[in-house]
């Protein structure tokens, strides 16, 4: 084989035709294939070069990357800092670091103090884009920053970054208003694309921070800025190739709030200090100490309805919510013991207002003309309608009282006879279905609706009326078993109790609108919108004023018999026989005469033996204590101050909530200067007592 | 030599016309189109490979020249490779045959044996800082040698040679198929069909080679010789859906899904050339990366992305000019040694152009095979421009 392939062939071609024809043919088979592979360049680069697979591959690897404007800051009227950026050393993982170094892991780790698993998570956070710098610790101190910089080689794709961090110098005091900014939930973020997102409003990204309660939340468009847009160019590894700037992040406005955090922190301790003394009272119902678990107060202005303070008790830090609340601070917060910290009982939580309901049932006798200022009703101690009985309070009898005595020393009988009358004379045998005069003052009032206040989470209260016990009655037959407008309703109604539901926030504005001279404000807490300034000052240019807002006039009765009611009210806290007489002997009333109305809201039946009394009866611990309310304005010649306190489970409102009131009206009149501080979380208010 | 001198009427020895040198003529008569065609290919190749690589090679913190440089040494590795086999005549190559043959035999069961000893099989030799890939090497040598064979039976073909030349082919191709190289084993199968052709074998003799394969080939496929990951590799491109969507995880074969991912991101750098393509350096889909394998296997879709249809269809044209030059070369030949070696190479190069850019449109299946003289890496540069150093060799000595 190997000699037969040694001889060098050297002879021509046997047949020149045959080698012509056969080349030509091998050259006619491979210009049929090369027309295949022209046939198929054509289709994919002619065809369908304009398919929409092409026009996939035109934004492969083009992506978007947001960075978060710095949010606006927010201000107390004063110009006190409640909300501010705090440039914070933040810890971050350049993309691709960890998967190129895996051992910055545990580096980190042992430099930060932190478990690895959950610096691999922070990591591998799915929230921000891949092709951003991911955030792995916050406030770090300037050792781990130096340990950071000195260590690079250990350390390949760590950089330390500046970042404006949230925070709430005022803590707790200011939670309930202020509430707290988190990263976009899935949800959130999903209800953004489908419901705001490009119709004309900026979209939110996938890690950006956004309000979730108080204004924080509903004021968020002002406060949130845009955020910077960057196009990144990314390989088919990860890589980030280049990136341009699209629009630089714009810093969001600021806002000014009414709220006055003096007056805020006032009510916050005035809160404190009386949820403790609450609980060294003995309920003489129940015979236990008061329970006292949540209270809130409100402070309005009833000149133009600003709100100059907001509290409620229990409160929570919003602080514990930046970067991530941890699972124990959200399980210590859900928490039934701890009383739902989260929730805002001034403007989230309808309550039986007792006898603070008077003010509208004593507005809707003299505007109807059921009784005169002067007419004397005598107090019994109980009052019978249509066979039912309801007593006074503790069964007192009051004998002969005119309206301003009522008042004054909150006779249930004779709100209770005006709630038969208004009974008799529009609702029996009328066939009304909606509100009669008692339920249209309380609408007025804004009782039953919602206040429209500027946070979120507002409860509309429930004014009962005989279409809405029909309703209610249609709607949940178990708890509503009467669908009838009974008489025993609107007697019940009259005292602000039964079905009776007002949150301390609508109860203020009503006083508000009292005090005012009819004028019901839309509550505000909100009073400008700045362009941001420097750091922590609120001296950016006004963009928006927020103007008050009036929601309702209420038809008052004449000048005279509109003063015989503030006569009642004032008799409240300066009458001997005032149910907060004693809450206000100290006060300097001549100076700062205080109108008022003590109000104790029953809210469950007691029953002491432990066989149980029949239906609509509880026995401890099941049953609920009175709540304390009290509702009042001041200088009641000249109103600069609506005040109102609702205590749970406190008992009577003259022995907890008048007196909280009056602590706080001591601050609220400067008197008692040395208790002003400078801002902060911690105050000493309080010398009332 | 002897064929021109005998046709030629001898020169009468007093007359007084110098003699020309020995050497000269025959460099007379290159042919130099086949030669700037083929160069103007390499050429193309290292800017396409410079485009595929310099992203990744910034990326990572390197030269972004440093594949282009490797590149273009090839290429000038290659054109002195091409000078040096153009300069010996190609019928001292036929009496070297058995020993090229032998040779390159040699080189590829020492890849298996070092193969092996690195742990899976791999078709590489390194040899100092060099690595070779004896498989492209032992393309040129089979042409040479089945040349060297064929010519011999002076365009007869027996049965009994028809059975040597199938032995000949049959061991590199085995050898080859053992190191995992199925695609360049089947470039050998496709040069020794080409050669056969040219040589005269008979139409039956051709029949029943192609029924032999066909019932190997069916064989193959049904008792395992072949690993799933190669039945896929030959099977992906016909059940690949197209688009560019499409990108793998179909079922639950992961191999079938990478092949299926190069198919879609190659396809689609392809469409995205469209008619005049995205521009030098501005296609997307290579910039970025998104085609596995670009600078080897894939570099047609760097060439289709960023020139386009018009691109594309003048680098195919420049391939078909070589394939005709070469066909050209194998009838003007002076003898049928010639004539079979332009043959060899003209297969060879047309099977890989087609395949490779077939391969790319998913109109062939995914073999692993270069695109002459474009694909990166140095062993198939060098071996190409040896091949295309035999075509001019043999057409520049057409009339000597």
């Amino acid at each position: 084989m190997v000699k037969q392939m040694a001889q060098a062939a050297t002879p021509p071609p046997a047949e020149p035709t045959s080698v012509r024809l056969r080349a030509t043919a091998v050259l006619v088979v491979v210009a049929c294939l090369f027309a295949a592979l022209f046939g198929r360049l054509w289709f994919l680069q002619g065809v369908e070069a304009d398919s929409t697979a092409v026009a996939q591959v035109a934004t492969q690897g083009l992506e978007t990357v947001y960075i978060p404007a710095p949010r606006g800051e927010i201000f107390d009227r004063n110009g006190a800092l409640l909300a501010g950026n705090r440039i914070e050393q933040v810890v971050t993982v350049l993309p691709g670091a960890e998967a190129a170094h895996p051992g910055i892991v545990d580096q980190l780790s042992a430099l930060l103090g932190e478990p690895a698993a959950k610096v691999k998570a922070a990591i591998d956070s799915v929230r921000y884009s891949p092709y951003q710098a991911v955030p792995v610790a916050e406030g770090v101190s300037t050792a781990t920053v130096l340990a950071i910089d000195e260590n690079q080689s250990l350390l390949p794709g760590v950089v330390v970054q500046a970042e404006p961090v949230r925070y709430y110098p005022s803590g707790e005091t200011m939670a309930n208003i202020l509430g707290y900014v988190s990263q976009i939930t899935g949800a959130e973020y999903a209800r953004d694309k489908d419901e705001k997102c490009g119709a004309g409003v900026d979209c939110y990204g996938t890690g950006s921070v956004i309000g979730q309660a108080g204004v924080e939340e509903s004021l968020e468009h002002y406060l949130r800025g845009r955020p910077g847009v960057e196009k990144v160019q990314v390989d088919s590894q990860g890589h980030v190739l280049n990136s341009y700037l699209v629009s630089p992040p714009v810093a969001g406005d600021n806002l000014v709030l009414s709220v006055s955090l003096t007056d805020q922190q006032a009510a916050v301790q005035a809160l404190d200090d009386w949820v403790v003394k609450a609980r060294g009272m003995v309920d003489h119902v129940s015979l236990h100490d008061f329970r006292a678990p949540a209270a809130s107060m409100v402070v309005e202005d009833p000149r133009n309805g600003q709100i100059l303070a907001l509290a409620t008790y229990p409160d929570y830090n919003p602080t514990d919510f930046i970067g991530g609340i941890s699972q124990a601070r959200w399980s210590f917060y859900n928490n039934p013991a701890n009383g739902y910290p989260l929730i805002d009982r001034a403007i989230s939580t309808g309550y039986a207002p007792g006898s603070t309901w008077k003010l509208i049932t004593a507005t809707a006798m003299l505007r109807y003309g059921l009784r005169t200022p002067g007419t004397v009703y005598y107090d019994g101690g109980s009052y019978s309608i249509g066979g039912q009985i309801f007593n006074d309070n503790d069964n007192t009898q009051l004998g002969d009282v005119d309206l301003a005595q009522a008042i004054t020393e909150s006779s249930d009988t004779y709100f209770y006879s005006i709630g038969g009358q208004f009974y008799e004379q529009y609702d029996y045998g009328k066939g009304l279905k909606g509100p009669d005069p008692l339920q249209s003052v309380a609408s007025q009032y804004g009782l039953g609706h919602y206040s429209h206040v500027d946070l979120p989470v507002e409860a509309p209260g429930l004014v009962p009326d005989a279409q809405i016990i029909a309703r209610m009655h249609a709607q949940y037959p178990r708890d509503y078993p009467d669908g009838n407008w009974e008489p025993g309703f609107e007697v019940q109604e009259a005292i602000g109790e039964g079905q009776d539901l007002v949150t301390p926030l609508q109860l203020d504005d009503a006083y508000a609108a009292f005090a005012n001279g009819g004028t019901l404000y839309v509550p505000q807490v909100a009073l400008a919108v700045e362009a941001p300034g420097h750091s922590a000052r609120p001296n950016g240019k006004i963009l928006k004023l927020f103007y008050p807002e009036v929601k309702d006039q209420v038809t008052m009765p004449s000048v005279y018999d509109r003063a015989a009611m503030l006569q009642g009210f004032e008799g409240v806290t300066s009458a001997s026989d005032g149910t907060a007489y004693t809450a206000f002997q100290s006060f300097p009333l001549a100076k700062f005469p205080v109108a008022g109305k003590t109000g104790t809201a029953q809210v469950d039946s007691y029953c002491s033996t432990s066989t149980g009394c029949g239906a609509g009866y509880l026995t401890w611990p099941a049953y609920k204590q009175d709540t304390s309310v009290f509702a009042s304005f001041a200088p009641a010649d000249n109103p600069h101050f609506a005040v109102d306190a609702v205590f749970e489970q406190s008992g009577y409102g003259a022995d907890v909530a008048a007196p909280a009131v009056e602590q706080l009206y001591q601050t609220l009149f400067g008197l008692n200067k040395p208790a002003h501080k400078a801002h902060g979380t911690t105050t000493t208010t309080g010398n009332a007592g | 030599m002897a064929y021109t001198t005998l046709s030629r009427p001898a020169p009468a020895a007093t007359t007084s016309v110098p003699r020309r040198p020995v050497a000269s003529p025959a460099w007379r008569h290159i042919d130099v189109a086949l030669v700037v065609a083929t160069a103007a290919i390499s050429a193309l190749g290292v800017l396409m490979v410079y485009s595929t690589t310099r992203t990744p090679l910034a990326v990572a913190g390197d030269n972004p020249h440093s594949t282009m440089k490797k590149q273009a040494i090839y290429a000038v590795v290659g054109l002195v490779a091409f000078v040096a086999t153009a300069l010996v005549d190609y019928r001292r190559y036929l009496s070297w045959a058995p020993v090229l043959y032998v040779g390159s035999l040699l080189l590829l069961m020492a890849t298996l044996v070092v193969g092996r000893a690195e742990l899976g099989a791999t078709s590489w030799i390194q040899v100092g800082s060099i690595q070779v890939e004896p498989s492209e090497i032992v393309k040129v040598s089979l042409v040479l040698s089945l040349a060297a064979l064929l010519a011999n039976r002076k365009g007869v073909v027996s049965g009994r040679v028809l059975l040597l030349v199938l032995g000949l082919s049959v061991l590199p191709f085995l050898l080859i198929y053992k190191q995992d190289a199925l695609g360049s084993a089947m470039v050998l199968a496709v040069v020794m069909v080409g050669m056969l052709l040219m040589a005269g074998t008979r139409g039956r003799h051709m029949v029943a080679l192609a029924l032999v394969a066909a019932i190997a080939m069916g064989g193959v496929l049904q008792l395992g010789v072949l690993k799933q990951y190669q039945k896929d590799r030959l099977t992906t491109f016909l059940t690949a859906p197209s688009g560019v969507a499409n990108s793998g995880a179909s079922g639950a074969n992961p191999y079938a899904a990478t092949i299926e991912y190069n198919l879609d991101q190659s396809k689609a750098a392809i469409a995205d050339g469209g008619l005049w393509g995205r521009g030098l350096f501005k296609g997307l889909e290579t910039n970025l990366s998104y085609v596995p394998n670009q600078s080897t296997d894939f570099i047609f879709t760097a060439v289709a992305e960023q020139f386009g249809f018009a691109g594309s269809a003048l680098l195919l044209a420049l391939f078909l000019f070589v394939i005709w030059r070469s066909g050209r070369a194998a009838v003007m030949s002076r003898d049928l040694a010639g004539t079979l070696i332009c043959v060899g190479v003209l297969s060879m190069l047309a099977f890989q152009a087609f395949e490779n850019v077939g391969m790319t449109m998913g109109i062939m299946p995914v073999a692993g095979i270069t695109l002459p003289f474009m694909s990166y890496g140095g062993s198939s540069m060098v071996v190409d421009w040896v091949a295309i150093g035999l075509v001019v060799n043999v057409s520049m000595r057409r009339l000597s």
